[in-house]
């Protein structure tokens, strides 16, 4: 058992027990995808969010609403809903953009170094095969 | 401070061999007091309120991750709201999804924030979860922190109107709504909120400057801060804040937050990891225990000071470059 490596590996492996839920996971998908992928779980929630308040608002004037529904314009109504729904969402996709995004340059930047670890230690490992087949006198098939 | 650092190390070296268990105590101490405050708060459901049912959520929670905490807080108090009215349980849970929905997803690392700072309130530590979210958190920890207030205050106006919301009939569970969500966003929820966002962000930015001891500084202007929203509130909106009460809570939890900081915290401490992994020839099952780090200077007085070692910062480090060049010596 070879120590050298042992002490890269052990670092290697403390890195993925703790990040593969995070930057590996993340990392995974293109930067376009994973970034899709948050906005459309943003786009649904938020919709979801959107008509629960409008349903609350609307039951607790209910008295009010049904009062008044003869003065209502139905087109009129129904565009400050939308428009207002428009804003919320506009918001919301924003907000996860700006963190979708930063979220993956820091895991990328996370999995990079990971990465280069990785190919270090496939090198010294590569390196210290080469010396035990010539020790051996084992031919490596190229 | 030699006698605080050494403690401070012991404290350390304890956490990194049992961390696992101190880790699930912790947890399981939390879902106490939060589980049986909103019991103390909300005593209308006896199903809801029985102590067994609490121990179980409180081991239970133990066991899964820490945001499962605030999970079974909404669970309890959906479950308390629907002794009052099935109008009243269904608002507490529209509530309590539009929040997680349009704030908590952002920030679920700091959902414990979220059930940690209604009880802070009630008993008079308005001030504590700010204060120390702006020390050791990142700045979106102020959505945690906002949500935990307005829910505070629906939780409040749930156990004032409780009686008043049951006698009302269910037909006019617009009244019945009114006297919930009227009770909820009052200007005294307003103000608590605002004041609780400007601790998080004032604090948080002192502790950006960087400067030495910056959290000396950061906490007690967070706490006048907390205390110039408050007053502020009083004379421009007319709430009803007492102002020797909170400057007496807001004092307390600048105390408690430095005893935090001082003695008590293992949040960034580093913890025993047990790893399995394999190559072509060997199983490896790795325990790696934190060594303690201590440096040690003589001081003027010819005695050494201990000190612990911070950990560099490593946000700007050029990982690849370092890496790469550690491949060309290869």
């Amino acid at each position: 058992m070879n120590e050298i490596h042992l002490r890269e590996m052990v670092p290697l492996a403390m890195y993925e027990t703790k990040e593969d839920k995070k930057a590996l996971r993340i990392c995974k998908y293109y930067k376009s995808d994973y970034i899709a992928v948050q906005l459309l779980k943003t786009f649904f929630l938020t919709t979801i969010a959107y008509l629960l308040v409008l349903g609350l608002v609307a039951a607790g004037n209910i008295d009010w609403l049904l009062d008044n529904i003869d003065s209502f314009d139905p087109m009129k109504l129904g565009s400050i809903l939308l428009i207002l729904y428009i804003v919320v969402l506009a918001i919301y996709m924003i907000i996860t953009f700006v963190i979708s995004k930063r979220r993956y340059e820091a895991a990328k930047k996370s999995v990079r170094a990971y990465e280069i670890q990785l190919r270090r230690l496939e090198k010294m490992m590569k390196r210290s095969d080469g010396e035990t087949d010539k020790q051996t006198g084992r031919r490596s098939r190229r | 401070m030699t006698g605080f650092a050494k403690l401070d190390q012991t404290l350390r070296a304890y956490y990194g061999r049992h961390s696992t268990f101190v880790d699930m105590a912790g947890k399981f101490i939390l879902a106490m007091i939060s589980f049986f405050w909103i019991r103390s708060v909300l005593n209308y459901q006896p199903v809801f309120s029985n102590p067994v049912l609490l121990l179980l959520l409180a081991l239970l929670a133990t066991v899964f991750p820490s945001t499962m905490i605030p999970v079974f807080s909404c669970i309890l108090v959906v479950g308390q709201a629907s002794a009052v009215g099935i109008d009243a349980a269904v608002v507490a849970a529209v509530f309590m999804l539009v929040l997680v929905i349009l704030f908590l997803r952002f920030v679920a690392e700091d959902a414990v924030a979220f059930s940690l700072v209604p009880v802070a309130i009630f008993f008079g530590f308005s001030a504590l979860v700010p204060l120390f979210c702006g020390l050791k958190r990142k700045l979106s920890s102020v959505l945690a922190v906002a949500c935990g207030t307005v829910l505070y205050y629906f939780m409040a106006a749930l156990s004032r109107e409780g009686s008043a919301i049951q006698q009302l009939p269910l037909s006019s569970f617009d009244k019945r709504l009114s006297l919930l969500i009227g009770g909820t966003f009052t200007s005294t929820c307003f103000i608590n909120v605002i004041a609780m966002i400007a601790v998080v962000v004032v604090v948080h930015a002192i502790r950006a400057l960087g400067i030495s001891h910056g959290h000396l500084v950061a906490v007690p202007v967070g706490g006048i801060v907390y205390l110039m929203f408050i007053v502020l509130g009083n004379a421009v909106l007319g709430t009803s804040f007492a102002i020797p009460t909170v400057l007496i809570g807001t004092v307390a939890s600048c105390i408690a937050v430095y005893l935090l900081i001082l003695i008590m915290l293992p949040l960034d401490y580093a913890k025993t990891e047990r790893l399995e992994f394999e190559d072509d020839d060997y199983y490896y099952y790795v325990k790696a225990v934190p060594k303690v780090a201590v440096t040690q200077r003589a001081s003027k007085g010819g005695e050494s000071e201990e000190e612990p070692v911070e950990k560099p910062d490593l946000t700007d480090v050029d990982f690849e470059k370092k890496l790469e060049d550690s491949l060309r010596n290869l």
